[in-house]
């Protein structure tokens, strides 16, 4: 670093990972600036999701380096990983994967709570969250009684709850209608510029990848272009 | 993980996750209660105040309370005892499929925690909590279950044939001690069962695919065969009282060969049916090859029951065939094996119950590919023989194998000319409790037709 550029949140180098036979990445580089929003596209298969999990320290490549917020994943073990994501990075997925028997609001202060902050504590922050994702009727319901953009909502409160640094999205819009996508975009793109989070979104939508600075565009496990939005 | 955490978290409130609870703590509650029996049963020599406890046929103390012969005479006790702990073998069988039960909500769920931020650790604890909680409150209705017995089996029953003595207060300690036991083991289960599950924050689970047998197999079996040669080589001429331990040793050894040898029989079956030519037999064949664990714990079970029933077999028949004195002595023997032969039907029955969870299961897990394979083409009574023979294909063979090794080895033991009085009523045996076992199996895939129906559900064609 040169003392000008803020140090990157999330720096691939190199990194290469494969399923059995099918080659998803082959040696992808790129990085992330604080604050920065980020959209990986590409068509089915490019490995835009392999390289979002890889970059989450889900998965674990085969190849390369990930740097996250300054730690080196390849030296971390899985529950050091864990932690990391626990504490400083959010996730959202496709179908936002709430623990089923779990209420709306305990699911949202469950990162808390496994943290080891007291129940009111973390009840309390989720339901300021919740109140922000606009469910703050449906605290007490469980995930099965939630649409799938309230279950989308409600998994991005989740990931917002304890003030990450970084935010992974998978096709966050990937299930629901146009409406309920701006929805969800507005709240996830404006809690991240709100709070100086990164936020990296994977997305074969365009009007997804139109809210970032940048996007990265994969072809084949590999960086097709880097196209500047904004 | 702070208590509150792993409170909100343990707590079943999914009905297939308060059914696998009720499961577990029922069979807990059952083998505990039958544990609880046995060690009455094995106390009673402590109330006859330092006194023999040995008595002739028949001849009950009054302070017994018309007990039954069986239990009061010290050298019949032995084996009422071993009854009551080995029909624990397969109950406790059953509470460990139960652990297993109800996998792709339970580890959605697990991978659900994991994305939340929950390490490995913190699943297998959350895991250790629930079996361990279910495993105590198991724990806890084992004293209820053994007053039900006591109840059954020794205040309903007419005098001379009652099996279960007066609980003492020594039965507090008992069970204050099975409530531990059943606590840590379950704890422990569950957190083993939970370990064979890879539990990774994306919405796709990856269980650690069954595993053909391995090393802690072979020094199994080996172990278990030593135990059955060496406890048999020796019973015929083993003093008096020592012949009881003998039976255990070979009971243990029968065991360990049959739980180990089980799965890979099956695994074998599996493999042939897998090269015939039926589409039945080649699905049936690759399910069993794949995963022969619990169709071979469950065969394990049956050639164990059919080991009893072929005993049974031959000494009954070769008992009939002789001249032992008065009536009162037939009834005596043939009340004795009436009672066992009830023993061995109620473990059959919870074998068959564990068949049926498993397959249950399994229809959960395959869900999609059954789906598919319905969009494919495939008749849905199809799928239902493939379930019906999954059943049966294992269970029935090893219930008369068990017979006819059983009445093999009580031939052996009781010496020249009892095979040939008992080889047609052990051939029936065999064949009657074959049939029974298809039976009962295929009144099983009938139970899991409602759940079949539900696993081919197109629906399922979306399920990730």
């Amino acid at each position: 670093m040169n003392g000008l550029t803020p140090e990157p949140v999330l720096e691939l180098t190199g990194v290469m990972h494969a399923y059995r036979r099918t080659v998803a990445l082959r040696g992808i580089s790129m990085s992330v600036s604080p604050e920065e929003v980020v959209a990986v596209t590409g068509p089915s298969g490019c490995g835009k999701s392999t390289l979002l999990h890889a970059a989450a320290g889900i998965v674990r490549p085969q190849g390369g380096s990930v740097r996250l917020l300054g730690q080196d994943l390849g030296a971390l073990d899985e529950t050091a990983r864990t932690v990391l994501r626990r504490r400083r990075v959010g996730i959202v997925l496709q179908f936002g994967q709430l623990v089923p028997d779990l209420s709306v609001l305990d699911n949202v202060a469950l990162p808390l709570l496994l943290e080891g902050h007291d129940r009111a504590t973390a009840r309390t922050a989720a339901t300021d969250w919740l109140c922000r994702s606009g469910l703050e009727a449906e605290t007490a319901a469980t995930p099965a009684e939630l649409s799938g953009g309230q279950a989308q909502r409600a998994a991005v409160a989740r990931a917002l709850v304890t003030g990450p640094s970084v935010i992974f999205a998978d096709e966050p819009t990937g299930s629901l209608d146009t409406t309920g996508g701006e929805l969800l975009l507005d709240l996830l793109v404006g809690a991240a510029r709100e709070r100086g989070a990164a936020l990296v979104l994977v997305t074969h939508d365009n009007m997804v990848a139109a809210r970032a600075d940048r996007e990265i565009r994969l072809r084949d496990g590999v960086v097709e272009a880097v196209t500047v939005l904004r | 993980m702070r208590a509150h955490t792993l409170r909100l978290l343990a707590q079943p409130t999914a009905a297939a996750e308060r059914g696998r609870f009720l499961l577990v703590t029922g069979s807990i509650a059952v083998a505990g209660g039958l544990l609880l029996v046995g060690q009455r049963v094995a106390r009673l020599y402590m109330d006859t105040d330092g006194a023999s406890s040995t008595y002739s046929y028949g001849g009950l103390a009054p302070s017994y309370g018309g007990l039954a012969p069986y239990v009061t005479q010290a050298g019949l006790r032995p084996g009422v005892v071993i009854g009551a702990v080995l029909v624990t073998v397969p109950v406790l069988a059953l509470a460990l499929q139960a652990l297993r039960v109800g996998s792709l909500a339970r580890e959605r769920r697990m991978a659900s925690l994991r994305l939340a931020g929950a390490t490995a650790r913190d699943v297998r604890t959350v895991a250790a909590a629930e079996a361990g909680v279910a495993a105590a409150a198991g724990g806890l209705l084992a004293g209820p279950a053994y007053l039900l017995c006591w109840l059954m089996l020794g205040v309903l029953m007419p005098a001379g044939l009652r099996l279960v003595p007066t609980p003492g207060p020594l039965d507090l300690l008992a069970w204050a001690a099975t409530l531990l036991v059943a606590a840590a083991a379950g704890a422990i289960a569950g957190a083993v069962v939970q370990k064979r599950v890879v539990a990774e924050p994306l919405s796709v689970r990856r269980r650690i695919g069954p595993q053909p047998p391995g090393r802690a197999n072979v020094v199994g079996l080996v172990a278990g065969l030593l135990l059955v040669v060496f406890g048999f080589g020796q019973l015929t001429e083993a003093p008096g009282g020592g012949e009881y331990l003998l039976l255990v040793v070979v009971l243990v050894g029968l065991l360990l060969v049959a739980f180990t040898i089980g799965p890979r029989l099956v695994r074998r079956l599996g493999g042939r049916l897998q090269l015939r030519e039926s589409a039945v037999d080649v699905l049936v064949g690759a399910r069993l090859h794949v995963d022969p664990q619990t169709a071979g714990r469950v065969a394990a079970v049956l050639v164990v029951c059919g080991l009893a029933l072929g005993v049974e077999a031959l000494m009954v028949s070769d008992l009939l065939g002789r001249d032992i004195g008065n009536g009162d002595d037939l009834s005596f023997y043939l009340t004795g094996f009436g009672m066992a032969a009830v023993g061995v039907l109620l473990v059959v029955v919870v074998a068959v119950l564990t068949l049926l969870i498993g397959a249950a299961d399994q229809l959960l897990d395959a869900r999609r590919p059954l789906a598919s394979l319905v969009a494919l083409g495939v008749d849905e009574q199809i799928l239902e023989k493939v379930l019906r023979r999954q059943q049966s294909a294992a269970a029935a063979p090893a219930v008369v194998l068990g017979v006819l090794v059983g009445a093999a080895g009580a031939a052996y033991l009781s010496g020249d000319g009892a095979l040939a009085v008992g080889l047609l009523p052990t051939l029936l045996v065999a064949a009657v409790a074959g049939g029974a076992v298809g039976l009962v199996t295929r009144l099983a895939a009938v139970l899991l037709r409602p759940r079949l129906r539900a696993a081919t559900d197109p629906e399922n064609l979306r399920v990730a």
